[in-house]
């Protein structure tokens, strides 16, 4: 509630900000753990179990954050359904995972029916997804993992122009793999 | 309290920040840095807005400022073990003189604090987490503390979570101190922690993979160190409004939990109960202490026969309030900040079933009993889905207390529209819903429409408009709420949103038209700078079945959001 510490925290921000700049790691290199996330287990809709340590650097995996109340999440749904139905076969696995709060999770499951999608949900009941992945907890909100575990997209939002690049990524991601 | 070196701190990390971008060739996945197993991540908002012709509390003129807001989230995940820390920061520039600046420095105060710390580790099938812990159980109605969103509705219990997943059996439990965002985008003031001792437990056995059956548990302490009046709690029937010398102390909530899926007709299924038990205190050293019950039954079916799905929802809620300024039958607080501004915040979630974008609140502070049916048809020639939904609720107050035959009911249809191979996407609906309910009588119509569309390229175009009449024909009062929007999108690097709001709702702040316009501009993976202007209607605001009331802004707001 001070001055005093207000400074000092801005100073841990900008000291932060200089280290990342300073920093400029990029790729992780050969891994395929990524952390705690792979022994992260989630509940399908059907009640299954959908581990990421069954896909995490092993699969091009995308991971989507969504609800049913978020109207881009939505338009971004079809698009996951493309990239399954062309790719799904050839190591690409997502995973889209519902924020939804318990008193409109009723609702996931229908929506993903109606519309006939076919690739994997779930919802995080108890954030634990969110803290791994979306400290921020925005809407929608995408990742894509490398087959070897590498997160190298993060991406706020969708709009419809979205969907070339990330195909395109998609694509050379899982090109290596076809070789 | 001098504001100056505050500011000039905080804008200077802003700008810091923006020319350490500008100059650091950053590769487009960075992460801060690896050290073996171990990913180090970063994560900083810096939200700067200005606010126009704030109004003074007692009415008698306006003043501008600014409002300064760091997230700072830093995080290390190993494969054994996650750590986190998020300091918030606030700073608050305004008026040096006058009235107004008395004014200023009543309602704003600076803080830095730490709003969250975790840590995390796996072990054999135990997840055990210390520091700040989300977590619900079973429908949320016992317990329920989840994000909603980082800038103001993200309540943690600062304390311990245990978690067992077995193939057939899960068991959670946890317990803390209520922590909140305490300068968030709502009240845009300092709010304390209520610091209430929560706790929580729940057990899932799943014999088989389509059954599960759970028992849940959970305990409300209310805090007693509050630098707050103590709130005289009404606990007595709707009809005596005299609040008596009480105030609740605790509040307790038990119940089992059923989920079916795959049924072959009936296709999901899922019932929970909830009985509570809540103790009052008295302020008074004659009174003795007294005790209520109440209970609370949800039920949802969800299936589908070929090009038909149905969702069924029921409710009977006895004694539960969403909300209360007494504190009553209420799994929550209302915590209150210095200057005296207030609000509420849920430790639990009551399923509210209206409208899937739940825009106007159906809980009232009365017994309820009621269900929603929505039915979806595919019509698979045109791609399209057509929708109707149906929900009604009673008053279910019986014996001495009842009061008449009140009720709420929406209807609502629409047609969702995709065309997969252009990437359109587009949606109409319109309902009706009527209210009469104690002391509120509503008529209301609605009518919405948006649809997103490619244009060449990376080009999209969104556009978007939404329509409510309200009619409350004991206050004599008719207006309507409109709104608009337009959203160009240049992927993944810019877009642009127009928006128009137009009100002829009653009050000071809500009634006029208010035009904004906000531009995105993206640079890296997951950052973004973030600017808007205008005007914006406050009011209420659902999402996510939690409603909240915003305040109507004016002004330019920033938020750079750097992700590594």
């Amino acid at each position: 509630m001070n001055l005093g510490r207000s400074i000092v925290a801005l100073s841990v921000l900008a000291l932060g900000l200089f280290g990342c700049s300073a920093a400029q790691v990029s790729g992780t290199g050969d891994r395929s753990d990524a952390g705690m996330l792979s022994g992260l287990t989630l509940t399908d809709l059907k009640g299954g179990t959908l581990s990421f340590g069954d896909h995490l650097g092993k699969d091009v995996l995308i991971v989507s954050f969504w609800a049913t109340f978020c109207k881009p999440c939505k338009s971004e749904m079809p698009f996951l359904q493309k990239l399954h139905e062309a790719y799904g076969d050839k190591g690409l696995k997502i995973i889209s995972i519902s924020l939804d709060p318990p008193d409109t999770e009723d609702q996931v499951s229908p929506l993903i029916e109606r519309n006939r999608y076919t690739f994997s949900v779930a919802i995080d009941r108890q954030s634990e997804a969110t803290q791994l992945l979306n400290t921020k907890g925005v809407l929608p909100y995408l990742l894509i993992f490398d087959s070897k575990g590498n997160l190298v997209k993060k991406k706020d939002g969708f709009t419809v122009g979205d969907q070339p690049e990330l195909e395109s990524l998609v694509k050379g991601l899982l090109e290596p793999q076809a070789q | 309290m001098n504001r100056i070196p505050l500011t000039a701190t905080l804008l200077s990390a802003s700008a810091a920040a923006l020319l350490l971008l500008l100059v650091s060739p950053l590769p487009a996945h960075a992460q801060l840095f690896s050290a073996g197993e171990v990913d180090f991540t970063l994560t900083e908002s810096l939200y700067v807005d200005w606010h126009r012709n704030q109004a003074y509390d007692n009415g008698a003129g306006t003043y501008d400022y600014f409002d300064l807001k760091s997230r700072l989230n830093l995080g290390a995940d190993a494969p054994w073990l996650q750590v986190g820390l998020r300091l918030d920061a606030a700073g608050f520039l305004g008026p040096d003189s006058g009235a107004s600046a008395d004014a200023f420095d009543e309602d704003f105060d600076h803080d830095v604090t730490v709003e969250k710390i975790f840590l995390r580790s796996r072990l054999w099938k135990l997840t055990l987490e210390a520091g700040d812990v989300y977590g619900c159980l079973g429908k949320g109605i016992a317990l329920c503390i989840k994000k909603v969103d980082e800038l103001s509705t993200d309540t943690t219990l600062r304390g311990l979570k245990v978690s067992l997943q077995q193939p057939m059996v899960g068991v959670t439990l946890l317990g803390g101190l209520a922590n909140v965002v305490n300068v968030g985008d709502k009240v845009e003031e300092f709010l304390p922690d209520p610091n209430d001792l929560l706790a929580g437990a729940e057990v899932r056995v799943t014999p088989v993979s389509s059954l599960r059956l759970s028992a849940h548990g959970s305990f409300l302490q209310d805090a007693r160190d509050l630098s707050v009046p103590d709130v005289p709690a009404l606990i007595h029937a709707p009809q005596e409004q005299e609040p008596v010398s009480y105030r609740r102390s605790s509040l307790a909530i038990v119940g089992p939990g059923l989920a079916v899926n795959n049924l072959p007709i009936l296709g999901s299924l899922f019932a929970e109960y909830d009985a509570m038990l809540e103790t009052f205190e008295p302020l008074a050293d004659e009174e003795t202490p007294e005790s209520f019950v109440g209970q609370a039954v949800y039920g949802s079916i969800t299936t589908g026969v070929d090009i038909v799905h149905l969702l069924l929802e029921a409710k009977w809620y006895d004694s539960r309030l969403p909300e209360s300024e007494s504190q009553t039958n209420f799994m929550g607080t209302k915590v209150t900040g210095p200057s005296g501004v207030s609000d509420f915040v849920y430790y639990g979630v009551l399923p509210p079933i209206d409208d899937e974008h739940l825009f106007v609140r159906n809980d009232r502070p009365y017994d309820v009993a009621g269900g929603r049916l929505r039915v979806d048809v595919e019509v698979s020639p045109l791609s399209g889905v057509a929708y109707a939904s149906y929900a009604h609720f009673v008053d279910a107050t019986t014996g001495d207390e009842a009061m008449g035959d009140y009720f709420v009911r929406h209807g609502i249809a629409g047609w969702e529209q995709r065309i997969d191979s252009l990437s359109i996407s587009g949606n109409l609906a319109g309902g009706y819903r009527q209210e009469d309910f104690h002391f509120t009588r509503e008529n209301m119509w609605h009518l919405g429409a948006d649809v997103q569309f490619p244009l060449i390229g990376s080009h999209s175009l969104q556009l978007q408009g939404r329509m409510e009449n309200y009619d409350r024909p004991n206050e004599g009062t008719e207006y309507i709420i409109a709104q608009a929007s337009t959203t160009y999108a240049f992927a993944p690097w810019l877009a642009l949103v127009f928006n128009y709001e137009h009100s002829d709702q009653p009050g000071p702040n809500e009634k006029g038209d208010f035009y904004s316009g906000e531009a995105v501009f993206r640079f890296l993976s997951g950052s973004y700078f973030k600017l808007f202007g205008g005007s914006s209607r406050g009011g209420l605001k659902c999402a996510g079945g939690m409603c909240r009331t915003f305040p109507p802004f004016e002004g330019v707001k920033g938020e750079l959001t750097l992700r590594f």
